[in-house]
C-alpha cells in the first residue's frame, strides 16, 4: 500500500447512490405510515360510529341532506356518520404526522438493526457532502447492507392483525347496534320529557330516599277518611274441577263494576292448508258456547 | 465481505497485522496494545501508568520494531535536565573556527519513550510536553522540526509512590490517552513465564508490518472516519457532563471533546469498522478523560476514582 497507489484507486462516487437509497427508505417509511394510520382511523371510524348509536342522542339521528339521498336507493347519511368520519380522518393526519416526524434513518435501523449506526451515518456524511475515501468506503458498505435490508419489518405483523381483529368486532357491534337497537339512554342536555330522562330521573330520586330518610307526612299529605273508592272492580279467577270424567270445558264471565256480563268466548282457528276442518272448528265452537250458557 | 474500497481493506488488514505482531512479544495486555495502537493511528501520545515490571518499554520497542519508526528512549531522574532532552548547542572546533553546532537531543525519533515521567523535575517534563505539543523544538535562536510522525509514549509509575513528581493537569491534557497498564490474568502470565525463561536468548523477533509512509497514510485515513452527528454530540455530552459531575473539582477541556471524537475513530478503524459506533465513544471516553479530571476530596474519601465517576457519566447517557 502506498499513498500514490491509494490514488490510482479511487472509488466511484457513492454519494448519489447513498442519497437515493436514503429517498427510497423515506418512501417506505411513509408507506408504512400510512398503513398503520388507515388502520387505525378505521377503528376510530367504527368506534365512533358505535358510540353514535349506542348512546342514541336525538341530534346525531338527524339526516343529512334528505332532499338530495330521497332520490337515490341508498340512506342518507347521518350527523353521527359524519362525526365518525371526521373523528377518523382526524386520528389518521395525526398518527401519519407523528409517525412520520421520527428521523426515518431511525425507524428504519429499528426494523434493520444490521444497519444500524451505519445508515445514520452515512446520512450525516451525505448531507455533509464527504467524499474522501473513508466515507466513500461507508458509503459503499451501507449500500452493499442495503441490499440485504427489508421494509417489512417497519411493519409488526403482531400489532396489525391485533387491529384488524379490533376493527372487526367493531364492525360487528356496529351492525348489532343498528340491528337491535341497543339504547344506553343518554341524551343532550337540552332534551327533557324522554323515557331516558324519566329513568334517570327515578333512579336518581330512588337513591336521594334511600340516603336520607324524609318526613312520611310531609310525603303523604294530610290523612283523611275515606268512605268508598270512586270505581269498584270485582275480579275473580275461576277454575273447573278436573277429572270424573267431564271434559267439557267451562269459562267464568267475567263482570265490570256496574254488572255487565262478558261472556266468554273461545277463539277458533282454521289452517288455511286444513280447510276441511273448519267445520270441526265451528262445531267446537258452538258446543263450547252451549256449555257457557248452561251455566 | 461488504464490496469496499480496497485501499480500506489495506488498511484494516495491515492494523490486524500489528496487532498480531506485538501480541507475539505481550501477552495477556491485548487492551493496552489497541489503546497504544489508537494513540499511533490518531497521531497522539500516550501515557502509560503501572507498577514496574508489566512490560511497558517493551511494548514500545516492539511498537518501534513493527512499524519502522526510529526509536529513542530517555530515562527521567530528578537530575534530568531539559537539555538532555531536546539537545543542547555545542562549541566545536573546525577549520573555519570555533561554531556551535545544535546537538540534538533524544527527542529527535519518531517514536520517544519517556521511561518514569514522572521522576523528571516539572522544568523538564515541560520541556518534552512541549514539544508533544508544538511538534518543534527551539534551542538557542533555532527553532528544530521534530520528525513526523512524533510519538511520544511516556510512562509513570503510580503517583502514591515516593519520589515522584506528579504530572501537572495542564500538561497530562495533552496526552492523548492515559492507559493503565494492570497485572495480566494468571494464564496469560503463566504464557509470559514459558515464553520469555525457555531459552537464554530468550527475545521473540518480531517483522517490520508497515512503512512510515503507510504509517502516514493510516493516521490520515483515521482522521477522516465519518461519525453521525449524533455520536459526536453523546462525545461532547460526555466531556461537558465531566465539568459539572458532583464528584469531580473539575472536568475536562474540549481538547478532551476532539480526542475522544479521535480515539473513536482509531478504533472503530482497529475494529474494521467505516463509521463510528456508540461502542467506540463509551469504550475510549475512560482512557480519554482518566488524566483530565479531579476527583474531588469528598468522593475521593468515598474510594471513588476518575474511572468510577466516568463510568457513570457514560452509562447516565
Amino acid at each position: 500500500m502506498s499513498e500514490d497507489a491509494t490514488d490510482d484507486r479511487t472509488p466511484p462516487d457513492n454519494r448519489d447512490d447513498v442519497r437515493a437509497a436514503l429517498a427510497e427508505i423515506r418512501r417506505e417509511t411513509r408507506k408504512a405510515a400510512f398503513v398503520y394510520a388507515s388502520l387505525d382511523a378505521a377503528c376510530v371510524v367504527l368506534a365512533a360510529y358505535l358510540a353514535v348509536g349506542v348512546t342514541g342522542v336525538p341530534l346525531l339521528d338527524v339526516e343529512l341532506a334528505p332532499a338530495t339521498f330521497d332520490s337515490l336507493p341508498v340512506p342518507g347519511p347521518d350527523v353521527g356518520a359524519l362525526a365518525a368520519v371526521l373523528a377518523g380522518v382526524s386520528a389518521f393526519v395525526a398518527e401519519y404526522v407523528v409517525r412520520t416526524r421520527r428521523p426515518v434513518a431511525e425507524q428504519f435501523e429499528d426494523a434493520n438493526p444490521e444497519v444500524r449506526e451505519a445508515l445514520r451515518t452515512a446520512r450525516d456524511a451525505a448531507d455533509a457532502d464527504r467524499a474522501n475515501p473513508m466515507a466513500q468506503a461507508l458509503y459503499a458498505d451501507v449500500l452493499y447492507r442495503l441490499r440485504n435490508a427489508s421494509s417489512l419489518g417497519l411493519l409488526d405483523a403482531t400489532r396489525l392483525g391485533v387491529t384488524l381483529v379490533f376493527a372487526l368486532a367493531l364492525s360487528l357491534a356496529a351492525v348489532q347496534t343498528a340491528v337491535v337497537g341497543v339504547d344506553i339512554g343518554v341524551s343532550t342536555a337540552g332534551s327533557s320529557g324522554g323515557v331516558g330522562d324519566r329513568a334517570v330521573q327515578a333512579e336518581s330520586d330512588e337513591n336521594r330516599s334511600s340516603v336520607e330518610l324524609r318526613n312520611g307526612s310531609e310525603v303523604l299529605g294530610e290523612e283523611t277518611n275515606v268512605s268508598a273508592g270512586s270505581e269498584n272492580v270485582t275480579a275473580s279467577v275461576g277454575s273447573s274441577p278436573g277429572g270424573e270424567g267431564d271434559e267439557s270445558a267451562n269459562y267464568d264471565r267475567d263482570t265490570d263494576g256496574d254488572g255487565a256480563g262478558v261472556e266468554a268466548e273461545r277463539a277458533g282457528f282454521a289452517s288455511p292448508e286444513r280447510v276441511e276442518d273448519a267445520d270441526l272448528v265451528q262445531r267446537y265452537a258452538r258446543e263450547l258456547d252451549g256449555n257457557s250458557t248452561d251455566d | 465481505m461488504t464490496e469496499r474500497n480496497p485501499s480500506i481493506d489495506d488498511v484494516t488488514n495491515r492494523i490486524q497485522a500489528i496487532r498480531s505482531e506485538i501480541r507475539r512479544r505481550i501477552v495477556g495486555q491485548e487492551r493496552v496494545v489497541d489503546h497504544v495502537l489508537a494513540c499511533l493511528l490518531c497521531d497522539g501520545n500516550a501515557l502509560l501508568e503501572s507498577t514496574p515490571g508489566l512490560g511497558k518499554t517493551l511494548l514500545v520497542r516492539t511498537l518501534a520494531e513493527v512499524t519502522d519508526l526510529s526509536f529513542s528512549r530517555i530515562q527521567n531522574t530528578p537530575d534530568l535536565m531539559p537539555s538532555d532532552v531536546i539537545g543542547t548547542e555545542m562549541v566545536r572546533e573546525t577549520d573555519a573556527g570555533r561554531t556551535f553546532t545544535f546537538e540534538k537531543g533524544p527527542v529527535f525519533a519518531n517514536l520517544v519513550l519517556s521511561d518514569e515521567i514522572n521522576r523528571a523535575t516539572p522544568k523538564t517534563q515541560s520541556a518534552l510536553l512541549e514539544a508533544m505539543e508544538e511538534g518543534q523544538v527551539t534551542a538557542g535562536n533555532e527553532t528544530y522540526d521534530l520528525p513526523e510522525p512524533f510519538f511520544v509514549l511516556a510512562t509513570q509509575n503510580p503517583i502514591d509512590q515516593e519520589g515522584t513528581y506528579p504530572l501537572p493537569e495542564a500538561q497530562s491534557d495533552r496526552f492523548l490517552l492515559k492507559v493503565v497498564v494492570d497485572y495480566p490474568p494468571e494464564a496469560a502470565e503463566r504464557e509470559i513465564v514459558d515464553r520469555y525463561t525457555r531459552d537464554v536468548d530468550a527475545s521473540v523477533p518480531v517483522e517490520k508490518r508497515v512503512s512510515t509512509g503507510e504509517l502516514r497514510q493510516m493516521q490520515r485515513l483515521t482522521h477522516q472516519v465519518p461519525i453521525a452527528d449524533d455520536l459526536r454530540d453523546l462525545a461532547v455530552g460526555v466531556v461537558r457532563d465531566t465539568r459539572t459531575a458532583d464528584d469531580l473539582e473539575y472536568g475536562a477541556s474540549p481538547r478532551a471533546s476532539m480526542s475522544l471524537v479521535r480515539a473513536a475513530k482509531a478504533r472503530a478503524l482497529i475494529e474494521g469498522r467505516t463509521h463510528v459506533s456508540a461502542a467506540d465513544v463509551t469504550a475510549m471516553a475512560p482512557p480519554v478523560l482518566r488524566h483530565r479530571v479531579v476527583v474531588d476530596f469528598r468522593a475521593e474519601r468515598e474510594g471513588l476514582t476518575p474511572d468510577d465517576v466516568i463510568q457513570t457519566l457514560v452509562e447516565d447517557r
